[in-house]
């Protein structure tokens, strides 16, 4: 998969949030993004708190009550970047139906087991159930959670 | 003279919000060696408004030159440099000759503290089109701080009732939890090596 380099990738990131709350879809979102550098080029990318908790104050708002916080982490040797994992947490209103929507891509080990544990995979709710999903660049899995799972919670 | 300290990706925001076709202006106050924030002020321009840079380095020119330049120049957005090298007659000419600046594109002068003064005392008009556009380019303030950094571990530590040196030492074994939280987890203690 190509990903840009992780500063590239933050300012995406970073204009994309922007972009979002501009045109109203979120309350909020570039003043929660955040970003750890470290001298081998391993970069972790987050918006919103590393565990979830309610109220969540630094998360990324909706007008609905949602609320979003993620995680990125980026390895880049010089020239190629890699995604190495990511987390993507939606919390839902309890009229939902749902409590939340996690997608993940879990650390590149090799035992996985497709059936049960896929590496990229999405949580409908329940943290033991892990429904396979496809692995994305995260402006994917943004415009997922933002223009496709949240309104259909929140409609 | 008022401004304020904005980093680079605000003050293309306001680039951004320029209405097509529209004169801007702006003023960046930084010390004339300051020129790190170029090359991010351009990578900023291309990622939200794919537009281009043009560079005037104005120190040689007269303002009719100056203007001359503009005029024919085609960039989105304009960086000019070298002010300090100028006259006080010579901000004088340019408000004089302020309706050629009207050339569509986004103007920003970078100037000194010092020169920012006495461009601001000679060119009144011009100093009306900037309006509050007078900045100090500030660093990205985007990066973890050391209490960020501690919190965020601390979140880790409660959550899944382990230390640091457990998970390092599950990391060198390579007996880590899967979920991504892990690999933040190193990341933030800068260890993310073990990751392999």
């Amino acid at each position: 998969m190509d990903v840009s380099a992780p500063h590239e990738c933050f300012r995406e990131i970073r204009f994309y949030l922007q972009r979002a709350t501009d045109t109203g879809r979120t309350r909020n979102g570039v003043h929660v993004l955040s970003r750890r550098e470290l001298e081998n080029g391993d970069t972790q990318i987050n918006a919103g708190p590393t565990i979830f908790r309610e109220p969540c104050e630094t998360c990324i708002q909706f007008p609905s009550g949602a609320q979003l916080s993620f995680g990125i982490t980026l390895r880049f040797d010089g020239s190629q970047t890699t995604l190495l994992a990511y987390r993507f947490y939606l919390h839902l209103l309890p009229a939902s139906g749902l409590r939340f929507i996690r997608i993940d891509l879990n650390s590149p080990k090799e035992d996985y087991d497709p059936l049960h544990l896929p590496r990229s995979h999405m949580h409908p709710g329940f943290e033991g159930i892990h429904i396979p999903f496809p692995a994305m660049r995260p402006l994917e899995i943004l415009d997922r959670m933002i223009h496709v799972i949240e309104p259909h919670f929140t409609a | 003279m008022k401004f304020r300290p904005a980093p680079i990706f605000e003050i293309v925001r306001l680039i951004d919000l320029q209405p097509p076709g529209e004169t801007g202006f702006c003023m960046l106050v930084a010390s004339s060696a300051a020129t790190e924030f170029v090359s991010e002020l351009r990578e900023e321009l291309d990622l939200q408004i794919a537009g281009s840079l043009g560079l005037i380095e104005v120190a040689e020119l007269t303002a009719i030159a100056l203007l001359d330049q503009l005029r024919t120049g085609g960039d989105a957005v304009v960086l000019m440099a070298g002010f300090d090298r100028w006259g006080d007659s010579q901000f004088v000419a340019l408000d004089v000759n302020r309706s050629r600046l009207d050339t569509g594109a986004f103007l920003i002068f970078h100037v000194d503290l010092k020169t920012a003064g006495r461009f601001l005392d000679h060119a009144p008009n011009i100093r009306s089109f900037l309006g509050p556009n007078i900045f100090a380019p500030v660093p990205d303030t985007s990066s973890m701080g050391p209490r960020e950094i501690s919190d965020r571990l601390n979140q880790l530590r409660t959550h899944y009732g382990m230390s640091d040196a457990e998970v390092i030492d599950r990391a060198a074994k390579n007996d880590l939890p899967a979920e991504p939280d892990f690999i933040e987890w190193l990341v933030l203690l800068g260890r993310s090596e073990l990751v392999l």
